[in-house]
């Protein structure tokens, strides 16, 4: 009777864990990362008896989370993409956003400024159209520095996002390895015996640390795991913690370096950082800040150099040679925090020729022999040589300017361009100063009997202009026997002087000439049939206000190719709106396939480790039924003691 | 296959979250009318949209352009056709005046009329557009273009033109600069000019004359000298001596001047005709000159006054001396011991060039054609011996200058004999320079059409391409409406229906049962 008894008590107090087991799973059927638990029951071990072994009730063997180690890890793995995909999709889309909108991108404020200069050469003289075009002007400007600030300040905030993930990261690991510490306390066994829920707990925070950031884990025998980032830097050992730290970056401070703290001493692991939501703002800062910085920069670095280029050979309406209109940004060079201290030589940089610009950075180092300068968007070596050659040598439109005292491993980083956008202004605000008209003009003696004309191609230089302070005007004499006799042609008085070969008999249709050095600038043709003696004159435009030729050459900056890679203005705008819209495409597309990845994985792990209600409800029901029949045995053990006492009695 | 409770909900969430996001991206592509809200939608079409929206937009600023252009050209036609009316209407006063009812009396009155009209070609070229800018001032444009100094007019500005953009690389000039117009015109036929001398006394009125052959002109200045084209021709004037009685002598007198004398069995050849002629021309105002074999005398200045050639015979003679080569017609044998000639009107002429060398000679007749150098003129009426006609190379000749010489002509005093031909030779050249003029005018008036007609064409092409780069723009990144609400009812049903199935499925579990 007692064997009875103690049977059915083993089997109710079994029953009764089980259902335990099973409210548990029920209550904890929505708790993220939960895996369900299973009670498994085992035999007693037999009493001995005459008849053989008499079985003594049931025991809990044990109760696990059922678990699956693979899928488990699939689901971290997929967390640690997807997070970077979307992190950097909401990121880029808001640069997208902000390139698309028709009233905030560049090619408005570019097409009205343009326009305006149309307006001018349409109307040379006007003072209030001379007005719009420096208000375009400013307009222009203004709308590169709202982009580049725009741009710029989702850069700030991408770096405190490094700051606070870093933080976040921390916490995180610092939290796993409490963890550690618990689980190896609890486990018993010999790690048979495992603390269920804190496995799981600690599941979630490997994954929420994944979420940040892409990590591997090694689960050790005294159950405790260890977690590392980038390429193996141990962020979480057994019960210790490493810190990650936001460190000031290599070329400035400004650009944030993601560093690991190994005692006193910090590694850069900057570059072996992937995945999560810190990979994602890394590789944001890297692919669409910097080429969208540099991008605006090339472009509104070309528009002002090309301008005031353009304006320098053209005449103002008080009769002075342009002046430049835009202040442009300089070429940025940071030194490395690693230079050897002391001595390191000074380096500065020059446009020379924005046309050539890109729209990368570039690096020079030092071996101690050589220099070299990298382009580091294609990683192409530009230049290697000597500090003497260096110097002189003109690099993707810039020059550098290198002093001595290199120490061997110094490194620079070259930024032509960074800052163009942001740095752009305006130099003057007086209307009279556009110069819309060239610097010379041309006149026919009213007394030549030839009917020979000569007009004037744009002015390359403005070296001897005005004429006027330069030998005066230059008068084309012609003369039958210039040249020698019976050789005609034209002596020049003023300007370079000496003769020009042109047979009226031949080269009646048109000759085009080129001044001597040093008035090389000005150039000509001179067509029809000259006579012995007709004169042409080329001499300054002064009071040349309604001249709208200058004008002209600047409206048609617009369509010309003037930056490299075949590019106008706006095709190297178009090609930046491009790349950020076919990032952000990619990497919305590339979040949809992640998005199917994860939510696969996570089935997957939820078709083993997840709570099924209805199953649960059937477990209730089966160990109930099991539980009731037990305290039947339990009735009925009574009942057969109470009948023997019935019949002694 | 196990699905967990959890899980059910997630994905039936997730489902309804997208679709909801997918419908709400469809309303916004509705309500904004964009197929791409974002470059990311389609960054190829994105960027094809901004490159299509500069082309837009720099095509109606061509066409803006197009549109100044053609006013400044309409305002230019119109003051260029006021030009050619004014100076057409010049020209029937000229050839009115020209006539010969006219009188030194009327023909002032003519002038007056001229003297307006100069008033108003001075303030056609003066011109000035909407902005008060100086359509024919050149680049100078706020200059005065042209202005009256102490009677002679003066161009201020240059020779600028003004282009404007009418398309991606068509430039038109919107202009012409007024020393084009109303300066640099080649008086003349074009080529030369003529002119008569103030001096002359008879009647000759040149033609302006024509370039017969190019290749054969040179530019240099000509005289034709009106003279006598004199019966001496080929050898010499001579006695022959065929007898004993050597004393018969030939005195040649010019105007009554002894030129030369010569004895029995002398003989001059021409060119010491010439010389001995020439060496007396202080004396006699007559010079002789040479050409083709043919002696011509003509006054050295232009001259009424016949010229009177002299020819005695003295001294003792034989009846078989023959005096050859003489002027005189009836100067033969011993019975015409002398013989006067006089040289009323010109019969010849000879043409001279700036070195003096003469090109051409002949003899004249009236109008008959008188061609050297490749040109070909003629002179009509009686010139007077000694009457010189100059021609010239053509020079540039003001408009201004051309009306003010009309004016001067018209307002000379005709009374003095002589100048009605120096009015018709002074009206003739008047009105060639009024012709190349008008000839001037019209060819900018045609260029100015014809720059019109171009902008025209390019507004076309400039409407064209706009039509064809709008319908692209709409094409790339407008919404397919229809496509759309489609799309969006379709997204609708699929939102209802998970909504409908997710909460049919949640209400499906065990515990109702227990």
């Amino acid at each position: 009777m007692p064997d009875i008894l103690n049977i059915a008590s083993s089997a109710l107090l079994s029953y009764q864990r089980a259902l335990a087991t099973t409210g548990h799973n029920i209550s904890n059927a929505n708790v993220e990362g939960y895996s369900r638990q299973r009670t498994e029951f085992t035999a007693r071990p037999p009493q001995f008896s005459g008849a053989g072994f008499i079985g003594s009730g049931v025991s809990i063997e044990s109760i696990s989370r059922v678990y699956d180690q693979f899928r488990v890890e699939q689901v971290r793995t997929n967390t640690a993409s997807f997070s970077q995909v979307d992190q950097f999709a909401s990121l880029a889309a808001q640069v997208d956003n902000i390139l698309a909108d028709p009233n905030a991108g560049l090619s408005p404020a570019l097409q009205s400024f343009f326009n305006s200069l149309q307006d001018l050469s349409d109307d040379p003289t006007s003072t209030p159209v001379r007005q719009i075009v420096l208000s375009e002007a400013e307009g222009l400007v203004q709308r590169f520095s709202t982009l580049d600030e725009r741009l710029r300040s989702l850069g700030n905030d991408a770096e405190r996002d490094i700051t606070n993930i870093v933080a976040d990261i921390n916490n995180i690991s610092t939290s796993i390895a409490n963890i550690n510490q618990d689980i190896i306390l609890s486990t018993r066994n010999n790690g048979q015996e495992l603390p269920n829920d804190l496995l799981d707990e600690r599941d979630r925070l490997v994954l929420q640390l994944s979420e940040l950031v892409s990590t591997n884990t090694i689960t050790q025998t005294d159950g405790s795991l260890n977690v590392f980032v980038g390429s193996g830097q141990a962020l979480v050992v057994g019960t210790t913690a490493s810190q990650l730290v936001a460190i000031p970056g290599e070329f400035g401070a400004a650009r944030q370096d993601i560093a690991i703290q190994l005692g006193a001493t910090q590694s850069n692991i900057t570059t072996f950082i992937s995945g999560g939501r810190l990979g994602a703002t890394l590789d944001f800062r890297s692919q669409i800040i910097d080429p969208g910085l540099n991008t605006l920069g090339r472009v509104a670095t070309g528009l002002g150099a090309l301008f005031n280029a353009q304006q320098n050979l053209g005449l103002d309406q008080q009769d002075a040679l342009g002046v430049n209109l835009f202040a442009l940004g300089p070429v940025n060079v940071a030194e490395s925090t690693n230079n050897a201290v002391g001595g390191t030589p000074t380096v500065t940089g020059a446009l020379v020729n924005v046309s050539s610009l890109t729209n990368s950075d570039y690096r020079l180092d030092f071996d101690g022999a050589n220099y070299s300068v990298r382009r580091l968007n294609d990683d192409v070596t530009l230049f290697t040589g000597n500090l003497a050659t260096l110097n002189a040598t003109v690099i993707d439109g810039f020059q550098l300017t290198v002093g001595a005292g290199a120490a061997a491993g110094d490194s620079f980083t070259i930024q032509p361009t960074s800052t163009g956008a942001r740095d752009l202004d305006l130099l003057f605000n007086d209307p009279s100063r556009l110069a819309a008209a060239a610097p010379l003009r041309t006149a026919t003696t009213l007394a030549n009997t030839g009917d020979g004309e000569i007009s004037l191609l744009p002015v390359n230089n403005v070296t001897q202009i005005p004429l006027s302070a330069n030998g005066g005007d230059i008068i084309l004499t012609f003369d039958p026997d210039a040249l020698g006799v019976g050789v005609p042609g034209f002596t020049v008085t003023g300007g370079p002087g000496g003769t020009l070969a042109y047979d009226p008999a031949t080269e009646s249709t048109g000759k085009t000439f080129t001044l001597g050095a040093p008035f090389d600038g000005i150039s000509f043709t001179v067509e029809g049939v000259t006579d012995n003696g007709d004169a042409l004159t080329i001499t300054d435009n002064i009071n040349g206000v309604g001249d709208n030729r200058n004008a002209l050459l600047l409206a048609g900056l617009e369509s010309a190719i003037t930056l490299s890679g075949n590019n106008t203005f706006q095709s190297a705008y178009g090609e930046l709106v491009a790349d950020v819209g076919i990032r952000t495409q990619q990497s919305f597309l590339t979040r949809d396939a992640q998005q199917v990845l994860l939510d696969q994985s996570i089935e997957s792990r939820e078709e083993i480790s997840g709570v099924n209600l209805d199953e649960e409800a059937a477990d209730l029901v089966r160990l109930q039924q099991a539980f009731q029949a037990a305290a039947q045995v339990i009735s009925i053990a009574d009942q057969l003691f109470q009948e023997i006492l019935q019949a002694v009695r | 296959m196990r699905i967990s409770t959890h899980q059910i909900q997630a994905a039936a969430i997730s489902a309804i979250v997208n679709q909801q996001a997918d419908l709400s991206r469809t309303q916004q592509q509705l309500s904004s009318g964009r197929r791409i809200l974002s470059p990311s939608d389609d960054p190829v079409d994105a960027t094809r949209a901004l490159g299509i929206s500069q082309s837009i937009s720099a095509t109606q600023q061509f066409q803006t352009n197009s549109g100044l252009a053609e006013g400044r050209l309409q305002l230019e036609e119109s003051a260029l056709e006021g030009a050619g009316n004014l100076l057409q209407r010049v020209r029937e006063l000229t050839i009115q005046a020209n006539n010969d009812s006219q009188n030194g009396t009327t023909r002032p009155l003519i002038a007056l009329e001229i003297r307006q009209r100069l008033d108003e070609l001075l303030s056609l070229s003066n011109t000035r557009d909407a902005n008060g800018e100086y359509i024919f001032s050149g680049f100078q444009s706020l200059t005065q273009a042209f202005s009256q100094t102490s009677g002679s007019f003066i161009y201020n500005g240059d020779e600028g033109q003004r282009f404007l953009q009418t398309g991606p690389s068509r430039q038109v000039s919107t202009g012409n600069a007024g020393s084009e117009v109303f300066q640099l015109i080649k008086n003349g036929n074009g080529t030369f000019t003529v002119n008569d001398n103030t001096l002359n006394t008879g009647s000759g009125i040149i033609d302006p004359g024509s370039v017969t052959d190019v290749s054969a002109y040179t530019v240099d200045t000509f005289q034709i000298v009106l003279g006598e084209q004199t019966n001496v021709t080929g050898g010499a004037i001579g006695i022959t001596d065929t007898g004993t009685n050597d004393t018969l002598q030939y005195e040649l007198r010019v105007n009554g001047t002894l030129v030369y004398t010569a004895n029995e069995g002398d003989s001059r050849t021409l060119a010491q005709i010439e010389a001995d002629i020439d060496a007396q021309s202080g004396t006699t105002n007559v010079e002789a000159f040479i050409d083709g074999g043919q002696l011509y005398l003509a006054n050295v200045t232009p001259s009424a006054t016949p010229i009177t050639i002299n020819e005695t015979l003295t001294g003792a003679t034989e009846d078989t001396d023959v005096v050859t080569g003489f002027f005189g017609a009836s100067l033969t044998g011993l019975s015409q011991p002398s013989v006067s000639t006089v040289y009323n009107d010109a019969t010849g002429y000879v043409v001279l060039d700036s070195a003096n060398a003469i090109v051409s000679s002949g003899a004249y007749s009236d109008g008959g054609n008188i061609a050297f150098n490749g040109i070909q003129t003629n002179v009509s009426g009686t010139p007077s011996n000694g009457d010189r006609f100059t021609v010239a190379p053509s020079t540039n000749q003001a408009l201004f200058s051309t009306l003010q010489n009309l004016i001067g002509a018209l307002e000379a005093d005709p009374a003095i004999a002589g100048n009605e031909t120096e009015f018709h030779n002074a009206i003739n050249r008047v009105l060639v320079d009024l012709d190349q003029g008008l000839t001037n005018i019209i060819d900018i008036r045609a260029n100015v059409g014809a720059r019109l007609n171009s902008i025209e064409d390019q507004n076309g092409l400039n409407d064209e391409s706009l039509l064809q780069l709008q319908t692209t723009l709409s094409d790339i990144q407008d919404l397919d409406y229809a496509e759309a609400i489609s799309r969006l009812e379709s997204q609708r049903i699929g939102l209802e229906a998970a909504q409908q199935s997710f909460v049919r499925i949640q209400g499906l579990s065990l515990f109702n049962f227990l």
